[in-house]
């Protein structure tokens, strides 16, 4: 085929039926994240006088770094998505969630008899966290992944590593609100680590679906 | 640099008017977009054969993914991206289609003209097959030469032979068959 007839063949085919990414990632996210939120409700309820304990410094760290993870996750995942968008600035800005939580971290050392960092850092519910963020992160995965499928991304496992991370974070959102250890030493070991296991799962089926 | 300003303004024009559904713009903005696509892969893998193979195939993932560019960004680096994520992509399956691929000058042709007539060659022992003939009984030996081996016609075989046309039919219907057996034995033992 000349190539000339190829671009009268496309310039033909103008039209695009096919949403940007952000609002495509918008509208999957919404029965993604209704998902979660139903599982959240059904499985595990809101923690007992959730409201009266949002005065609780160490809640509300827990819930605003939820919330900062899921803008930073997000906007890294829709650069991601666009070829030569740039990534490495996005990227680069997740660095202030790890450094967050280690100050909040110093913060809790420094607050707590050292006798009690053990119970802290344990909780009550370390196991239970592993399980639960992947669980409620499961929905929101499938709905980014679908989304990102209809972009382009340059890099397949990286996008979905970026996908997981984003899922990740709003699991573990929903999970902050049940879940009664608000130590950031926790925070630090079994939110990371649940996070971590959901953007693996991320990159791997990335890898494999997000392919153009 | 001013020439650059220029042409990525312009295509950012022509991009947004593209993704607004203007057919025009979309074809000019290809039209430019092919030259400068060649040269890019010219540049970074020298010219050859097929290369306006990938060319297409860029302007085709470009084409596929149009609704991915953000009007508020620069066109030249999105375009880039998808070049390149083509590029090595083809690059891949190149290496790999070329390291099953054996060059030949001259394609060998399936049916030669020549070879059905070198009696030497062939699938049969041509050897095994004269012996077969002489073995054969007199009527129907003569019957295979005439016809066969020196190729005259029926009619003429029988002026030559004396026989009936019908009878050299027979003869060489049976000694055909008999020869078949004979060769068939011998494959066999």
């Amino acid at each position: 085929m000349k190539t000339g007839d190829l671009i009268r063949a496309l310039a033909a085919d103008s039209e695009i039926r096919l949403r940007p990414p952000g609002q495509a990632l918008v509208l999957a996210l919404i029965p993604g994240v209704a998902i979660a939120l139903g599982l959240f409700v059904a499985v595990f309820g809101l923690r007992p006088q959730i409201v009266a304990l949002l005065g609780e410094p160490r809640l509300l760290f827990k819930l605003c770094l939820a919330a900062v993870l899921i803008g930073l996750s997000g906007a890294l995942v829709l650069r991601l998505v666009r070829p030569g968008a740039d990534v490495r600035s996005a990227a680069l800005l997740l660095a202030v969630a790890p450094a967050l939580l280690a100050a909040a971290c110093l913060a809790e050392i420094f607050a707590v008899p050292s006798n009690e960092w053990g119970q802290r850092l344990l909780g009550a519910n370390a196991l239970f966290c592993l399980k639960s963020i992947p669980f409620l992160s499961a929905a929101p995965l499938v709905a980014i992944v679908l989304a990102l499928r209809n972009g382009a991304p340059e890099h397949p496992a990286l996008a979905g590593a970026g996908a997981g991370l984003f899922a990740g974070a709003i699991g573990a959102a929903f999970y902050a609100a049940h879940c009664p250890d608000d130590s950031p030493l926790f925070v630090a070991a079994w939110y990371t680590l649940a996070i971590a296991i959901v953007t693996v799962i991320g990159a791997v089926a990335g890898a494999r679906l997000l392919r153009w | 640099m001013e020439k650059v300003n220029s042409r990525e303004a312009r295509w950012v024009g022509l991009m947004r008017a593209a993704q607004q559904g203007d057919r025009a713009a979309y074809h000019s903005l290809l039209f430019e977009l092919a030259p400068f696509i060649r040269g890019a892969i010219g540049r970074r893998w020298g010219r050859f054969e097929g290369i306006e193979d990938l060319v297409q195939d860029v302007l085709l993932s470009m084409h596929s993914v149009r609704h991915t560019y953000d009007p508020q960004r620069p066109f030249t680096p999105w375009l880039m991206a998808i070049a390149r994520h083509r590029m090595a992509d083809n690059a891949r399956r190149y290496v790999r289609k070329v390291r099953n691929e054996v060059n030949v000058d001259e394609w060998p042709e399936t049916f030669s003209a020549h070879e059905p007539n070198y009696l030497d060659e062939g699938p049969g022992d041509v050897q095994s097959l004269r012996e077969a003939i002489a073995k054969l009984p007199v009527g129907q030996r003569q019957a295979v030469e005439m016809l066969k081996l020196q190729e005259m016609s029926l009619k003429g075989a029988s002026a030559a032979s004396g026989q009936s046309v019908a009878a050299l039919k027979v003869a060489m219907h049976r000694a055909l068959k008999a020869l078949r057996a004979a060769l068939g034995e011998e494959r066999q033992g």
